[in-house]
């Protein structure tokens, strides 16, 4: 029984990690830089479903899309406004994360100075005994986190592989000069990335949302999860970053489980720690392709 | 006789600046008092009662004296260090030396070795941890030790026939000496500790918690913790179908206890600092809180309330904050908690009552 709940408890991990880690990939890959703003983003995502849901009482099913696009939209307003500039202006890598860094403490104090610094609850229904299975539980809620986890992250996929957009996605994440070339505009896919990468953020947020109750700094740490995921799985892998959120998520897990709470984020580190010194290329090993013009 | 005139003029003007000065020299100064509260971080909920505690003493002094206080406010940010940078702000630019401290254990541990060195008042409305009783002669505080909760509740848990317990604690100054104190008085009742967990401030996910200590089965789990982490764990213990009764300390005690946890919380038992709820003192302030804030004040804006006004009588009677100290150890003093007195360590002197959630309400039991 307690195997099971613990393999529960990592699947459910996983699957909030794998979607945090590819909201980020999915924007890094072309601009190639840290944009800690998404911490910021997955906190809006779930503030803001808990004004529209909780303070001014919308259906929650038209609060989350709302919630997401509002927070995709500022996500976009974000790179239009700041970070599009600042590139233009051949900005560095470092000084684009101090940028990002300092508009998510903004962000971040905007919600305290609104909502307040306390565990907010989001709970969308009575919380009640989960569904058995063998001895262990699942939650209604942890089943719709697991099923929208993994079907955004398909819908992404599916979307970068067959879609005009998505392809442009992948020839700009992959050399930005040649896509110009070939007559892609990139600075429009980079909003698309954000775009899509802040949605996907901002479902994630409000999905821990539902289950662990929401604070201004919930973001921070979500994003770290998702960060560390998608290196020590593999830059540009889609499996390696499955790969990683599932070794992440299972450190967490046991570490919680058999140790204690203070050890899990040393234990995500020094996970991260040990992969970049001895696998650089994380578990799927794959070099980003590049072709120098 | 226009010479005469013009004399006179100068004497009248001499003799109304002369008066205006003597006026402007006998006129009271302000009586200033800092308050360093965890307005935001991990222990934002609870700074933010305390604040709004203060404040309402402050309205009511300020409209009824001639003899007004100001009341300067820092942020501790649930950080010892944030709290020792605001308590040197309130000192050497503000010169405030009596602080209200609406922050945790740790954060007042962290200011106690300034204040007694600089000799500045520091009075506690939050920090229950039992190290705070031996935090120094500066160091005063209306929130009851946490030994005493941890120990009436183990004897309580024994007496109700219970006799395995796991203990859930915030891992600071104050969860573990609770833990500690629970332990030793439980073993002494012949009970037994399954497990004692020790919790980040801020955390939300209990899950693997909530399971290795369904696996011990414990009758019930003492939470030590604030009140949005009990309600979580109570929460995702209930989902994964682990039922014990849910023991608690008075941080629990708040309206968001029972609406965010709803008939999962029905039948905890929680510890609270004895208010007599019934003094006119009380009602009066809880009447104007609610009126104010839309919410029934827990005991953190009563401690507030209180320490603004025990801090401010003591000042005007004495006006010498040394003084202030010797009158606080002395007297005795009615405020909204009912009748407030103090040991020789600055703790506070109260009563202990339980508290049972019955059908959404907390009802004493003893």
């Amino acid at each position: 029984m307690t195997f099971l709940q613990i393999l529960i408890n990592i699947i459910y991990t996983s699957c909030i990690v794998i979607l945090l880690s590819y909201s980020f990939a999915i924007s890094y890959y072309p601009v190639k830089f840290f944009n800690i703003t998404f911490a910021a983003i997955i906190s809006t995502g779930a503030y803001l479903t808990y004004l529209l849901f909780r303070q001014l009482n919308i259906i929650l099913w038209i609060a989350i899309p709302i919630a997401t696009f509002l927070s995709a939209f500022i996500g976009v307003l974000f790179n239009i406004f700041i970070y599009r500039p600042l590139n233009k202006k051949k900005a560095s890598s470092l000084l684009m994360l101090l940028v990002s860094l300092g508009i998510y403490i903004i962000l971040q104090n905007c919600i305290s100075l609104l909502w307040g610094d306390e565990i907010r609850s989001l709970q969308i229904a009575n919380v009640k005994i989960g569904h058995e299975i063998f001895g262990a539980f699942i939650t209604n809620v942890q089943i719709i986190t697991i099923s929208v986890s993994l079907t955004l992250f398909m819908l992404t996929i599916y979307f970068l592989e067959y879609n005009k957009i998505g392809k442009c996605i992948r020839a700009v994440s992959t050399n930005k000069e040649l896509a110009s070339i070939q007559g892609i505009n990139s600075e429009r896919v980079i909003l698309w990335t954000i775009g899509i990468g802040s949605c996907l953020a901002a479902v994630a947020g409000i999905l821990v949302a539902t289950e662990n109750g929401l604070t201004p700094t919930m973001g921070f740490n979500l994003l770290l999860s998702g960060v560390i995921a998608m290196i020590i799985g593999g830059v540009g892998s889609n499996c390696g970053l499955i790969g990683g959120s599932i070794l992440l998520a299972s450190a967490q897990q046991l570490t919680a489980y058999y140790m204690d709470s203070k050890w899990v984020d040393a234990v995500a580190y020094l996970i991260l720690i040990m992969f970049l010194i001895w696998r650089p290329l994380g578990i799927s090993g794959k070099r980003l392709k590049k072709i120098e013009i | 006789m226009k010479r005469f005139n013009y004399q006179l003029e100068i004497i009248t003007v001499i003799v109304t600046v002369m008066l205006l000065e003597g006026c402007h020299s006998f006129e009271k100064k302000n009586v200033q008092i800092g308050l360093i509260a965890d307005l935001s971080g991990t222990m934002a909920t609870y700074g933010k009662w305390v604040k709004e505690g203060a404040e309402l003493a402050v309205a009511e002094i300020n409209s009824n004296s001639t003899q007004k206080i100001d009341l300067s406010f820092e942020d501790s940010k649930s950080d010892p260090k944030s709290a020792l940078s605001a308590l040197e702000k309130l000192y050497n630019i503000n010169k405030i030396r009596m602080i209200v401290a609406g922050n945790s254990s740790s954060c007042v541990m962290a200011m106690a070795p300034v204040v007694n060195d600089k000799k500045i008042l520091l009075f506690s409305t939050l920090a229950s941890s039992p190290n705070i009783t031996n935090a120094g002669e500066y160091v005063f505080r209306n929130r009851i030790s946490g030994t005493f909760e941890s120990q009436s509740m183990a004897i309580e848990a024994s007496k109700l026939g219970m006799k395995s317990i796991a203990i859930l604690a915030t891992n600071n100054d104050a969860g573990i000496p609770y833990i500690k104190a629970f332990t030793d008085k439980f073993k002494e009742q012949k009970g037994e500790i399954v497990a004692s967990i020790l919790i980040n401030p801020g955390q939300s996910d209990f899950r693997s918690y909530a399971l290795l200590i369904k696996t011990l089965r414990p009758e019930a789990v003492f939470l030590v913790t604030t009140v949005d982490q009990a309600v979580n764990f109570i929460n995702q213990s209930i989902t994964i179908g682990f039922t014990p009764k849910w023991l608690g300390i008075s941080s629990l005690k708040t309206d968001q206890f029972i609406t965010n946890g709803g008939k999962n919380v029905e039948g905890a038992i929680i510890t609270n600092e004895g208010i007599d709820q019934n003094g006119k003192r009380y009602i009066e302030f809880s009447s104007k809180y609610f009126k104010k804030f839309g919410e029934n004040p827990t005991i953190y804006a009563v401690n507030g309330y209180d320490a603004i006004h025990l801090l401010y009588e003591s000042y005007i009677r004495t006006n010498n904050i040394e003084m202030v100290k010797y009158e606080l150890l002395r007297n005795s003093f009615s405020g909204a908690a009912g009748i407030i007195k103090f040991d020789e360590n600055g703790d506070v002197v109260k009563d202990l009552e339980l508290l049972k959630v019955e059908g959404g309400k907390f009802i004493s039991i003893k």
